[in-house]
């Protein structure tokens, strides 16, 4: 899809495969709710198809125009994860096209250590083409939403701490700007509704989700426009809406992908684009995304949106990103300095015991990265033993240094 | 779901080219079942799998070349025993690019390229016309291209063979005028599929085939005449057919 944050899925002066002509679907059982697809498929094509059949798919991230091969070479996480866990762990099994050993079939089970390696693992192992993954069903497209307005971050993350078991989906925005960084963050959590429970108005057609306009930025904007006055008046233009109203009925759409519905948004950043930094940290050190706020906001780096998550146990893959925590995600457009001010962050982030999220990173060091994933020896070996020759690489893996590392 | 027997159908001919399989999850999206036609039985059964899967109604399939005119009359027969009907209407997404190297001085391949996108075509709609036009209702959507509108270098046996077909469909419309059948004439400009894989083009005139099919099929519901895809083709093509001759011929177009 070309819709990577980082530099994972990028490869200068070689090759992009770009799988999206791979989009087949191959078979659905409706007894068991495991879809067979090809790894181009996109999680929109998924949804499409089969939310009004009665099925979702059991993680999504924030966006839907992703493929499933990216979402499982990312092992893409959602509002639920503190409860279902990443993407790869509702992942039966896939095949793997690896550069010496031909097609590999890998699931928890059989091939496991290839598996582990794969969920996460940014691509580098080899090319997903087919995968089956459990869909889950549901009576409705839509949810039930709480809103939570917490004053500041601190604030947030103890809530998040008291009560989020009692909701399967939850996630914070963070206003960067309030407060002199302190985050003012509302709390948008939520449970899917039942058939039973829905306004009579929707009751005809439960699972269809209306059709949202669709908005464009329509070219790049120049830098100026994202500036701290801009921002702090969208934050208090958000803030009021959300505060409006203390529970709704949303759409699944509205709910999971509120970005999807401006097209080419990344447009709002201007000639020089963004970085969007995803700091994750263990449950003991939450003391450090309020320090990383405060930080940003001191030094100047204005994150246009923040978003706030509470982690559940980690995933399946050697090189997976969530691990028991909170992970806060910050969008930086890009300005003078930024990379230093950012290569601090990461210092930070190390003495917590945190880590960055390889599908968004830019920037990181090799030594930050490998301080960060305590399995990406593993990793290294498993990929040496499927891609001995570095067939397969990308300016991630040549900017971290695994290209000549065996683990 | 609606009972498969009770969806209307549509035959789609090159049911396995890259428009033709995303005009049939097209066609399927908005309630239709497609009944897929094509050369490569691999490749027939996977689309009919994709299409099964989507929403859980059989597919059914027919062995089709375009070329084998002797089978085309009994297209509505064959219909008949897979569906039990004539089909709602017919969609034609065959379409052959030689190499223009070799189709220069190949006479086989010349002749592959005519009858494959022009003869074979021809054959194959003339029986549904007729039904049709006893039925009193019915569609043709019949996918030719931008390269029809004009002669040039680079491509002008397969060119030559979309203009044909482009007046043949003329010639329908204007027969069948006011017999409750309507004729689209599809003329895609650079679609991202294999037809076009290994060639240099500018990027912003090559157009998914996703988005291609949602206009193919709007138009072809529709009853549209001539529609290009995306509709900008129509001025592009515009700007190069009225470039006379003298000139035109110096150009690199």
């Amino acid at each position: 899809m070309g819709r990577s944050y980082g530099d994972a899925a990028q490869c200068s002066g070689g090759g992009i495969l770009e799988m999206t002509a791979l989009n087949r679907f191959r078979a659905f059982d409706a007894d068991s709710g495991i879809l067979d697809c090809e790894a181009g498929t996109t999680l929109s094509e998924i949804l499409d198809w089969f939310v009004p059949r009665g099925w979702t798919l059991p993680v999504v991230p924030g966006t839907r125009m992703i493929t499933v091969g990216g979402a499982i070479a990312n092992d893409v996480h959602g509002k639920n994860h503190h409860v279902d866990g990443s993407f790869c762990a509702h992942v039966i099994d896939f095949d793997l096209l690896t550069p010496d050993r031909g097609v590999v079939r890998c699931s928890p089970e059989q091939e496991a250590s290839l598996f582990q390696a794969t969920a996460g693992g940014v691509g580098l192992t080899g090319i997903i083409f087919n995968a089956r993954l459990r869909l889950e069903p549901i009576e409705s497209a839509w949810l039930e939403v709480e809103y939570e307005p917490c004053p500041d971050l601190a604030h947030a993350l103890a809530v998040l701490d008291a009560t989020d078991a009692g909701f399967r989906y939850s996630v914070g925005w963070v206003d960067a700007l309030s407060g002199d960084g302190r985050g003012r963050t509302v709390l948008t959590r939520g449970n899917w509704l039942p058939a039973s429970a829905l306004p009579p108005e929707r009751c005809a057609a439960p699972l269809r989700v209306p059709r949202r306009p669709e908005l464009s930025i329509p070219y790049r904007m120049p830098e100026w426009v994202l500036n701290p006055t801009s921002i702090r008046f969208f934050n208090a233009f958000n803030w009021k809406r959300f505060c409006s109203r203390k529970r709704a009925v949303i759409d699944m759409d509205r709910y999971f992908f509120p970005l999807d519905s401006v097209a080419n948004w990344n447009r709002m950043y201007g000639r020089r684009g963004f970085v969007q930094y995803q700091a994750t940290v263990p449950l003991e050190s939450a003391q450090c995304l309020t320090e990383l706020l405060r930080r940003s906001y001191q030094n100047g780096f204005f994150s246009f949106l923040g978003v706030l998550k509470r982690f559940g146990a980690g995933g399946i893959g050697m090189l997976s990103h969530p691990m028991p925590g909170y992970t806060l995600t910050l969008d930086f457009p890009v300005r003078d300095g930024l990379e230093r001010f950012l290569r601090e962050c990461d210092r930070l982030l190390l003495d917590w015991g945190g880590r960055l999220y390889l599908a968004k990173d830019i920037l990181a060091l090799p030594e930050t990265i490998a301080a960060m994933y305590p399995r990406l020896n593993e990793f290294l070996k498993v990929r040496a033993h499927v891609d001995s020759a570095r067939v397969l690489g990308s300016d991630l893996s040549r900017r971290l240094g695994w290209d000549d590392r065996n683990g | 779901m609606t009972s498969e027997k009770h969806m209307p159908t549509v035959l789609i001919l090159g049911g396995t080219s890259d428009l033709g399989v995303c005009m049939a999850r097209e066609f399927l999206r908005r309630g239709w079942r497609p009944v897929l036609a094509g050369r490569n039985e691999e490749m027939l059964r996977q689309a009919a799998r994709d299409l099964e899967t989507r929403c859980g109604i059989t597919i059914p399939l027919i062995a089709y070349n375009a070329e084998d005119f002797a089978a085309h009359p009994e297209l509505p027969e064959q219909c008949r025993a897979v569906i039990g009907r004539l089909p709602e209407g017919v969609v034609s997404c065959v379409g052959l690019l030689p190499d223009p190297d070799s189709v220069r001085c190949d006479s086989e391949l010349a002749r592959t390229c005519l009858n494959a996108n022009l003869t074979g075509i021809i054959t194959s709609l003339d029986p549904f016309v007729e039904l049709f036009e006893q039925r009193r209702a019915g569609f043709l959507g019949v996918v030719t291209s931008v390269a029809g509108d004009r002669g040039r270098k680079s491509n002008y046996h397969y060119a030559a063979a979309k203009a044909g077909l482009d007046v043949y469909l003329q010639g329908l419309r204007h027969r069948l005028h006011g017999s409750g059948v309507t004729v689209t004439t599809v003329k895609p400009g650079y679609l991202q599929t294999k037809m076009i894989s290994g060639m240099s083009l500018p990027r912003a005139l090559i157009t998914a085939p996703e988005k291609a099919a949602v206009q193919a099929v709007n138009a072809i519901l529709n009853g549209r005449r001539v529609v290009y895809v995306p509709f900008w083709w129509r001025l592009i093509m515009l700007a190069v057919r009225i470039i006379p001759e003298p000139l035109f011929v110096r150009t690199n177009i």
